[in-house]
């Protein structure tokens, strides 16, 4: 299976695509009205279930916890955030090498695909241990399962991507251009929305990756370090604002990425 | 967890074109009688890249472990690795079923886990893509969910349900959920407006449309869906199993495996080695029920 | 590689052997060309045994019915496709040579135009692959761009402009190479016929200012008549020329040739050979 294709806006269903899809207000406002429902629920559950702290604190108390650390959260954020990219940098130029070689061997290209999509999903808790066998329990190790868990994914994309199949490729060989022409100026634009769907899919990824990794050993000054050390000591308002602040990390990611691709989209279309 | 949380944001990213069985060429043009034998010899072809594959890593292995000049501690040789399977554990059972044991216990979490977010991640998929409002408000929601940092709720999760299979199957539900209920909205979403516009004149019920153009067209998609789905479940289910108080399973076996690695190196590569294959196989076997029940592999897919 | 040149010798030899006098090079020849294909385990014949000589600077149409094999003739000249049997010859060159010479351009059904370029971008993508100077390639692809009308457009990305002139900027883009032959694969195919009869217009006032050889696949008999030296009809099962139409219409040609009445005997000439030749079939 292919199993990889561009992600298409979320919500473009029938509707229109491009444009002012972002100023539709139930789109805006929908989400909103539903999040502001779900801790509200949240909220009334704990008083009516009488559901002590310790299992579940409520979402103002985690609020006013995550505020008050917000400092500390936010340098934890930012070491989590840097390892998680390091991680990417790594696992995608070792990935799209590997794609950029294997895409040469169009069988190859093709039963590769195949696989890439299988191990899509690696398990990174059982290879994590491996990973600090060669690390050590150190940053290094984090970066390096960060790595690991996304090479297979941006691998998919990739490989989907730069096997497209277009009417140009007919141009191009009528032109007779060569390998690298043909992959600088065709290949490679034409594979832009996977490369970028890819990476929407690994950013935010490679952050939970990361915060697992932490969570197992890595350095101390991480969201991930910090929540298990919070778990341990049963302080639960401390872990859940850390995780509030992770989900917003990857978020935040998420949107920023979301953003470039809007903004790919528009300097490279491939749409007719 | 998870690689997972993969496709998570955009599980989406998952989506084939509904138009599969028409756009798988080779089958298409071809016979029927000859039809068969060449998906056997996609089949064929495509199981002996998987052995190329893992002869190839093995390989890659012994290479890595001469050239980088790595100690056994580090990097133990394949075949000790294997040999490993055959030695006995502290209460003088064989290691190979042990780990396969767990590996079952996992399995059988995982498979559960797997069902329960399918069906709860078709039926969202369907009333996502239903509604209007609904859909624009789960929607951002479902990417926020994805977000969440599994193996830091799971010690939560634990004190609400308890170190029983409960926990563990609801974080698999959780996991599996996503990519499930976004595929399938995606799937109905991208049923061609023509199509809908036939049935209305038809006069169908909702009921209609939905079982017998909607979930039809969409099914290519939710298969794919459902593959990304099982390889988060068994990440899910061994998330599930980390917190203290467990007692089988592959998550236990790999924190005791962890601890014990200066040890006996063998046994987290041997566990680690399971992990991989539990996900592959599951994965696997969730696509050759997709192909069989769909009746075509979707494109590329072979098997 | 050395063997099809070795055939290409030999057939030039014959062909200069078997002529009292010394022929120039036609521009496009066929000699016994064949191509089969296999699928479902029976061959579908899409060329049997066809010959044709185009002479240099000719404009030649070919029409007939689906399969009849007229595309797989025009993808064999251009190299997309190998023949089963038989020999076809560019300039005298293999469509091997022809193409990595740069002998021939050629324009496609759809526009083909890479979306992500702008319009001159995609102009010049050509020259940019035959490394040719960036001040050249501009000043090629501005001159050609002025040819079809589409100065002004020059950095407008491709869906911007209407199907129309998107297959404008790809003619202009197969023009900047300067090629000695023109494959175009019904080009106007989808367009409206307002906008077809439009660019059939400055298609002809191209073609008498370069005097290109053009090889063009159609659908449309009008199309046809008006724009060529001469029309090869063809009839499908197996692929085979069943007709070949001069068309005597003066030149210049204007719109107004085809209101003469010797345009309307023309068109009723193809008709009648595209008939027979589906009768036949």
């Amino acid at each position: 299976m292919t199993a990889v294709e561009p992600a298409a806006e979320p919500g473009v269903g029938r509707r229109a695509r491009l444009g002012g899809a972002s100023l539709d207000p139930v789109r805006v406002l929908a989400p909103i009205a539903l999040f502001v429902l779900f801790i509200g629920a949240w909220e009334a559950w704990l008083v009516i279930g009488n559901v002590p702290e310790l299992l579940l604190p409520a979402p103002h108390q985690i609020l006013s916890q995550f505020i008050e650390d917000r400092s500390k959260l936010s340098t934890f954020a930012g070491n989590t955030l840097a390892q998680a990219l390091k991680g990417v940098a790594v696992g995608s130029v070792f990935s799209l090498t590997l794609a950029g070689l294997v895409f040469r061997v169009p069988v190859l290209a093709k039963a590769l695909q195949t696989y890439a999509s299988t191990i899509k999903a690696l398990p990174v808790v059982a290879l994590y241990p491996i990973c600090t066998v060669f690390f050590g329990i150190t940053d290094r190790a984090v970066v390096a399962i960060v790595a690991v868990g996304i090479t297979p994914i941006v691998f998919a994309y990739a490989l989907t991507g730069f096997s497209t199949r277009s009417e140009q490729d007919e141009l191009f060989r009528s032109l007779s251009a060569g390998f690298w022409v043909r992959f600088r100026l065709l290949v490679l634009p034409r594979s832009a929305p996977y490369l970028m769907a890819a990476l929407k899919t690994v950013v935010p990824t490679s952050i939970i990756i990361a915060v697992i990794a932490q969570y197992f050993g890595g350095s101390v000054t991480s969201l991930g370090a910090y929540i298990r050390r919070e778990s341990a000591n049963l302080h639960v308002l401390e872990m859940w604002s850390a995780i509030v602040a992770s989900c917003l990390l990857g978020l935040s990611c998420f949107a920023v990425v979301a953003l470039a691709d809007r903004l790919v989209r528009r300097w490279l279309p491939t749409a007719r | 967890m998870t690689a997972g949380s993969a496709a998570t944001v955009s599980p989406v990213a998952t989506i084939e074109s509904p138009a599969a069985p028409a756009a798988s060429p080779g089958a298409a043009e071809r016979g029927r009688p000859s039809r068969w034998r060449g998906r056997a010899g996609r089949a064929a072809g495509s199981a002996a890249v998987g052995v190329g594959l893992v002869g190839g890593t093995a390989v890659l292995w012994e290479v890595a472990k001469a050239a980088f000049d790595l100690d056994d501690r580090t990097l133990p040789h394949l075949w000790d690795v294997v040999a490993y399977l055959g030695s006995e554990t502290s209460k003088g059972e064989n290691y190979g079923m042990f780990l396969l044991n767990n590996l079952l216990v996992t399995a059988r979490s995982a498979a559960l886990g797997l069902l329960c977010g399918a069906l709860l991640g078709v039926v969202t998929g369907v009333v996502i893509a239903r509604s209007r409002l609904l859909g624009a408000g789960v929607l951002p929601l479902v990417v926020a969910a994805q977000t969440v940092p599994i193996v830091a709720v799971s010690p939560a999760m634990v004190l609400w349900l308890g170190t029983n299979w409960t926990t563990k199957i609801a974080i698999a539900t959780y996991l599996t959920y996503f990519p499930v209920a976004v595929a399938t909205a995606k799937g109905i979403q991208s049923v061609p407006g023509d199509a809908l516009d036939l049935l209305h004149t038809y006069s169908a019920s909702r009921r209609t449309v939905l079982f017998h153009v909607e979930l039809p067209a969409a099914a290519p998609l939710i298969a794919v869906g459902l593959e990304t789905a099982a390889a988060f479940a068994v990440v899910g289910t061994i998330v599930g199993e980390l917190p203290f108080g467990s007692k089988t399973g592959l998550g236990v076996v790999i924190l005791t495996s962890w601890q014990f690695y200066t040890i006996e190196p063998s046994a987290l590569y041997c566990v680690a080695l399971a992990a991989c294959l539990l996900g592959g196989a599951l994965v696997l076997a969730i696509r050759l029920l997709g192909s069989i029940l769909i009746g075509y592999a979707p494109e590329g897919g072979s098997l | 590689m050395s063997t099809s040149d070795a055939v290409t010798d030999t057939v030039r030899a014959q062909s200069e052997a078997s002529s009292p006098m010394v022929k120039p090079i036609p521009g496009l020849e066929a000699h016994q060309l064949t191509k089969r294909f296999d699928s479902r385990g029976e061959q579908t014949v899409a060329l049997q045994d066809v010959d044709l000589t185009i002479a240099q600077g000719a404009f030649v149409s070919i029409i007939g019915p689906s399969g009849c094999g007229k595309s797989t003739m025009l993808r064999i000249f251009a190299d997309l496709m190998a023949p089963t049997d038989g020999v076809a010859m560019v300039k005298g060159r293999t469509p091997h040579q022809a193409r990595r010479d740069r002998e021939f351009a050629m324009v496609f059904q759809s526009p083909n135009l890479l979306p992500w370029k702008s319009v001159l971008r995609n102009v010049t993508l050509p020259l940019q692959i035959m490394k040719l100077p960036k001040e050249e390639r501009e000043a090629r692809a501005r001159e050609m761009l002025a040819l079809v009308g589409l100065d002004g457009f020059e950095s407008r990305l491709p869906h911007q402009l209407s199907g129309g002139m998107q297959q404008r900027v790809a003619i202009a883009r197969a023009l900047s190479m300067h090629p000695g032959v023109l494959f175009m694969d019904e080009p106007f195919g989808a367009l409206d016929e307002i906008t077809r009869d439009r660019l059939n217009l400055e298609l002809m006032d191209i073609w008498q200012r370069l005097s290109p050889t053009v090889l063009f696949i159609t659908h449309s008999i009008g199309e046809a008549v008006y724009l060529s030296t001469q029309v090869v009809v063809m009839s499908p099962r197996p692929g085979r020329i069943t007709a070949t139409i001069d068309i005597d219409l003066p030149y210049p040609r204007t719109a107004s040739v085809r209101d003469q009445p010797r345009f309307y005997e023309l068109v009723g000439e193809v008709r009648a050979a595209l008939n027979d030749g589906q009768g036949r079939a």
